[in-house]
Formats: structure tokens, sequence, C-alpha cells
């Protein structure tokens, strides 16, 4: 079972008859859609104990769905699969929960910055540019003051969650929420990262919210993105090819980074893992089936980047040998490979505390609070929540 | 068996279908989310009793709580009032005897078929986006049209806008009862020479009195259950304006996982809901009128 667009349902789906046409003993029953409630389908199909063999997850859901219980099967125990055939380092960091292999790696996912090469011609930027956050605010200023329908960034409020984030981790160098559940940063870090983002709204580097709210959550379909009037989406490199269709002129560099930074905040993760149903019947013929999937040239030429950028070394020099990889995308890979941070930890990207983080953004986008007043209220929301939290593990 | 005896069972036979229904799919879940209100319950592992837990947190710990409310509240109070003299008007309107009434009348309708759809919603959300054909109307009058979704203190009138547009199920209804006020009323009044608007409000208000009571307790339930609307087109945004109690419910179950207090929640807004009604309905000795004396 997985989630997907188009493309990837069709790659999926030929690699699957390939499979079988291979292995006339096996049958394999296909189960997709979109990424929408995809996560409270699964969790209710495993509480019911009628979840499939195979089934796709994110690596942002695991601290939640092992907070369920313990669903998935050791694949390091498992013979039939080549464990070998990716980064260690990848595994070890991304793939384990308690000393368990959960998921292989379908692919690997960087944060990126989409940009629209017709914007920045446009506007004489240089798209080969290293950001730093002074550069990132001085063209952004510039941008609009030439034209004031046209905003640098797309972003919505997750996005400026990002930004948040980011800025705060290379100032301290600490994961934003620390494993024991305090706060990785000081009031004064944080106020001066809130005061670089309403910079950021002050000079027109953003398209005002009560203007893009109708895209709020989609930023990559906001018409002013798709018409060319921003010139700049911080994204997840997963989107590649869907972001690709919209924007012919396209171009990815990396998120800004401070020339000082403890840590550059670029998160490099896995696209998905897929692990095994620890209840499943057919175990031997799904460790099968999901090595192969991995490691057989045909399965790699048919599925190409619909995961984004393979996971293993083999794959990815499969796909370059017969040009089946956007060479923009793997650049930016192998750049955002060189500067990763460490991982985030679980708590950090907790889906409540990422909605208190929008909420104050929000205020501070439609100036109902100072920055100093939003750092103020982060951190005593905090207080109050991440207790609460901690106790409910 | 007696004839009346298998009467009786072909009755109950014909609807079983409903009343399977009714107990598996409304009952039984009714009465779990009472007990998992107690619970700490997190769908895949079993509840655990807590007490009064949840209603405790709901009222002096989660943020979104009251907030959620007083949207909530406030939606009730824009819409339903809004919804029922729309539907009134309408029907006012079509309750005139000219050839081809029947096709306005099904015309009127038909938003109300949709129903509260998702499709609905998500045209809604275009109509009234910034560069939507609803500013692009008001612009032909030189009006400069407002931010309907991004502006925090219109967003939610721009959802209570749709659900005002879906008033074709109360507009049958009170046309239905515009028909039957007998017209000899108001060719007596007229012998007395009382004005239109004197006849609408003592004699056309009174005697469908009823009618009113009974939509506005329909209207004011649904409107306090709303959850599509705000779900699709702004997603509680912007700054939580449009964030209201049944969202709250949701995010708690589906996206947190907390089934034993977004139960709680639910509990707390089917007593609220019971408590309006009832008042609605104590209050309505004061102003409904029943030709036959309320029996």
């Amino acid at each position: 079972m997985w989630w997907g667009g188009d493309a990837r349902h069709k790659a999926t789906l030929d690699a699957i008859s390939l499979y079988e046409k291979e292995h006339p003993n096996v049958k394999i029953n296909a189960e997709y859609g979109g990424v929408t409630d995809y996560l409270q389908k699964l969790i209710t199909q495993l509480s019911s104990g009628t979840a499939p063999d195979l089934i796709q997850i994110d690596v942002t859901w695991l601290q939640q769905l092992f907070s369920q219980g313990d669903f998935f099967a050791d694949l390091s125990k498992l013979k039939d699969i080549n464990v070998n055939a990716f980064d260690q380092n990848f595994l070890k960091n991304y793939c384990y929960v308690n000393n368990k292999l959960i998921g292989l790696p379908t692919g690997i996912n960087n944060s990126a910055m989409y940009i629209n090469k017709d914007f920045f011609d446009k506007f004489g930027i240089d798209d080969k540019t290293v950001w730093t956050w002074d550069n990132l605010l001085q063209t952004a200023k510039m941008v609009h003051e030439k034209d004031k329908n046209a905003y640098l960034l797309d972003a919505d409020s997750t996005i400026c969650d990002y930004i948040l984030v980011t800025y705060v981790g290379q100032k301290t160098g600490n994961q934003w929420v620390k494993d024991d559940y305090t706060l990785g940063f000081d009031k004064q870090t944080l106020t001066e990262a809130f005061k670089y983002l309403n910079d950021l709204f002050e000079v027109g580097a953003i398209e005002p919210f009560s203007q893009s709210a109708p895209y709020e959550g989609k930023p990559d379909q906001n018409p002013m993105w798709l018409n060319g009037q921003t010139g700049m989406l911080w994204n997840w490199s997963s989107i590649y090819s869907g972001v690709k269709a919209n924007i012919k002129n396209l171009s990815l560099a990396l998120p800004p980074i401070d020339p000082n930074a403890k840590q550059t905040g670029i998160v490099v993760r896995p696209s998905q893992l897929i692990a095994i149903n620890k209840d499943s019947k057919n175990i031997d013929e799904a460790a099968k089936f999901l090595n192969w999937f991995f490691t057989d040239t045909d399965a790699i030429k048919t599925l190409k980047d619909v995961r984004g950028v393979p996971a293993t070394a083999d794959a990815r020099k499969i796909l370059s040998e017969n040009n089946l990889l956007d060479s923009t995308l793997t650049d930016n890979a192998n750049q955002a490979m060189e500067k990763m941070a460490p991982p985030e930890n679980g708590i950090s990207g907790n889906q409540e505390l990422e909605k208190i983080n929008t909420d104050i953004i929000q205020e501070l986008a439609y100036k109902k609070i100072t920055p100093e007043q939003a750092a103020d209220e982060l951190i005593n929301t905090y207080k109050q929540k991440l207790p609460e939290l901690k106790s409910q593990q | 068996m007696s004839y009346n005896k298998k009467r009786n069972l072909m009755g109950y036979l014909y609807i079983s279908p409903w009343i399977i229904g009714f107990l598996i799919f409304t009952l039984y879940p009714f009465a779990m989310t009472f007990i998992y209100s107690f619970c700490n319950y997190s769908i895949t592992k079993s509840p655990v009793f807590i007490g009064l837990g949840n209603y405790i947190t709901m009222f002096t710990k989660d943020m979104y709580f009251w907030p959620s409310l007083i949207n909530t509240i406030k939606y009730v109070l824009m819409t339903v009032p809004l919804k029922l003299c729309f539907a009134l008007f309408v029907a006012m309107i079509l309750n005139v005897d000219i050839k081809g009434v029947n096709v306005f009348r099904t015309t009127y309708y038909l938003p109300s078929i949709f129903g509260g759809s998702v499709a609905l919603s998500v045209i809604w959300k275009f109509l009234f986006m910034d560069n939507g054909i609803m500013n692009k109307f008001l612009s032909y009058f030189h009006i400069h049209g407002p931010s309907w979704l991004g502006n925090p203190h219109i967003s939610l009138f721009t959802i209570s806008l749709l659900s005002v547009w879906e008033f074709g199920s109360s507009m049958v209804i009170f046309l239905a009862a515009l028909k039957q006020v007998p017209n000899e009323l108001y060719e007596a009044s007229m012998l007395d020479g009382a004005s239109k608007i004197r006849r609408f409000f003592s004699i056309t208000l009174p005697m469908i009195s009823p009618v009113l009571l009974f939509n506005l307790v329909m209207q004011t339930i649904n409107a306090f259950q709303e959850f599509t609307g705000p779900y699709v087109i702004t997603g509680g945004g912007p700054m939580n304006s449009t964030y209201v109690y049944s969202m709250l419910i949701y995010d708690n179950a589906f996206r947190y996982f907390r089934m034993g207090y977004s139960s709680a929640l639910s509990w707390i807004l089917f007593l609220l809901i019971l408590i309006v009604t009832v008042i609605i309905f104590k209050s309505s000795n004061t102003w409904v009128y029943y030709e036959n004396g309320g029996r």
C-alpha cells in the first residue's frame, strides 16, 4: 500500500506486474491513493488487523506510530533482504527504532529551494547564488521595490515555520525541542528569529497572508507561484516532478545558511520507508519482493525517480547511466548530503507543536503581535504543552 | 399468529433496515463515545479509565476549546437567522399563482440538493478568492471587494454564506406552511384596511410560527455541527478565525489520535445543543401559535 501521484502509481503498478511475470506463483494486490488521510486509514487498518503486507510510511510518522504499538517486522533479521545495498549511516539515522530496522528508504528527500529561473532572470538574480539569511532579505527587498506585485518567496505559515525553526537551529546547534522535552533555544534567539521573519513580511519578501490564505498548506498551487510572480519556494525535493510539471524553467538551491551556523538545519531524510507488517502471513514473500524492488536492475529502471533520488548507490548509478535521472535533482541531493544536519528528533516534528508555531506566525503576519510578544507566547505555550506531551508518551 | 401480530411484524420487517442501521451506526457509537469520554484512548491501545480527566483538561488546559466554541456560537448566530429570513423571503415570493412558478421553486431548491458537499465547498473557495468571481463581479460596480477568505473578520461570514445559500429545504417547508394559511383571514383583514406589513406580522407570521419553530430547531442543530465548510474552504484559518468546534473534535480524533478526549468534546457539544434546543422549546410557548391550542 502506498500514496502518491499518477506517475508513481503507474511506475509502481508496472513494477508489480513485472515481478508477477517473473514469479508466476506470486499475486500482489495493490492499494494506493493520495496522501490525504492515508495515516488515519493506516492506523485504523493496523488496529483492526487488516493492514497490507507491505506498507509505505513516512519517517515523520514513526514517533506517532510507535506510540500506538509495535506493528512492523525487523527487516535486518530477514535473510532475503540485502541491507548492505543502502548507506548504513542513513539507515541508522532514520530507519531504526528501538534497534529494529523498521523500513527501507525509497529515496532521498532533502529540504531545497525551488527557483523559477525566468523570475530570477527578470530581476537579474543569479540562480547559483549561495543563500544566507542576509542576502535573502536584501534580494527580497530589491525585488519588491522593483515590482510591487512581485515577491521573492512563496510561503505560507508552514514554510515560515521552516524558516523559523531552521534559523533558530543554526544559531543554537540544538534540536528545536531536546530529547528530554525541554526547549532547545532561549528567548533571545527566538525573538531574533521572529524579528527576521517580521523583516521578511515588512520588506515584501512574502505575499501577505490575507492574499495567499486560500492556498494555506499548498503553496505550490498558489497562482502567484504558477504565474511567475513569486520566485522561490522552500519545500521538499520529493515533490520535484510535480513542481517541474508547472514551472518549466526550474532550478534548485539549498536553503539559506548562516556563515557562522552551528548546524545547517538542512534535512536529508528518506522520502518514505517501506515496511513489512509484523502480522503478515507472507513475510518471506514480502521480503523477497522488497529486495527485488530495491535491487533488481529492471525494477530500478521501471521505478526511476518516482520516489525521489533512489537511496542506494547502485540504483543511482544505473539510472544515471541510462539518463533516467534529472541532473538538477541529483546535484541538489549531493549538495544537501554534504551539508546535512543531524536528524531531527521525533518531538521537534510534533504536529501539535507545529500548529502552535503556525498559529503564532499568522498572528505575527497579521500584525496582531510584535516579534517579542510572539517569542513570549511561543515559549509560554510550549511550557504548558511539552509536559502534557511527555506524560502521554 | 394472529392477524394483528403478523401485521405488526411485517411493519417492523419493513423498517428493519433503518432500525439495524440506527442501532449499529448511531446508538452504538453514541453509547460508546460516552464510555470513551471517561478514558484515555488512542485507537490501537485499549482504553484506560481516567474519570473526569478529559472534561477537566478541556475546561482548564485546552487553549483551543474556548476559541473554537466561541467561533461556533458566532457561526450559529450568523447563519441561522440569516438563513431563515432568506428562506421565508423566497418562499413568500414563490407563493404566487403564476404560470411556471414550479420551475422557479425547483431552481431555488437546487443548491440544497448538493447538501454540505465537498465539491460545493471547493466551488465556494474559488468564488470568494481574492481574484475570484465575486470580487470580479464587485469590481464592475467599482467596489474593491474584501479579502473574503483571508481577512479574519470576514472569513467566518463567508462560510456562513455558503450555508445560507442552501436555504432550499427550509424554504419548501415554509412554502407548504404559507399555503395552509386560510385566505379568508387575509380577505377579512383587507376589508378592515390592514396594510401588507400588518398582514404579514399579524396573520402570516403567527399562522406559520409552528413551522418557524421547526426550522429554527433543525437549522440550529445543523449549524452547531458545521464541519465541511470550514474544513475544506479555510482549514480553520486565517488565525483560527474559522476553527469551529467540530474541527477541534476532528483534529483531536484523527490528527492527534486522542479518541477519548475527542469523545468528551463531542458530548459537550451534544449537551450544548440539547440545552439550546430546550431553551428554544420553552420560549416557544410565548411566540408559537397553534390553531387547535397546541393539542
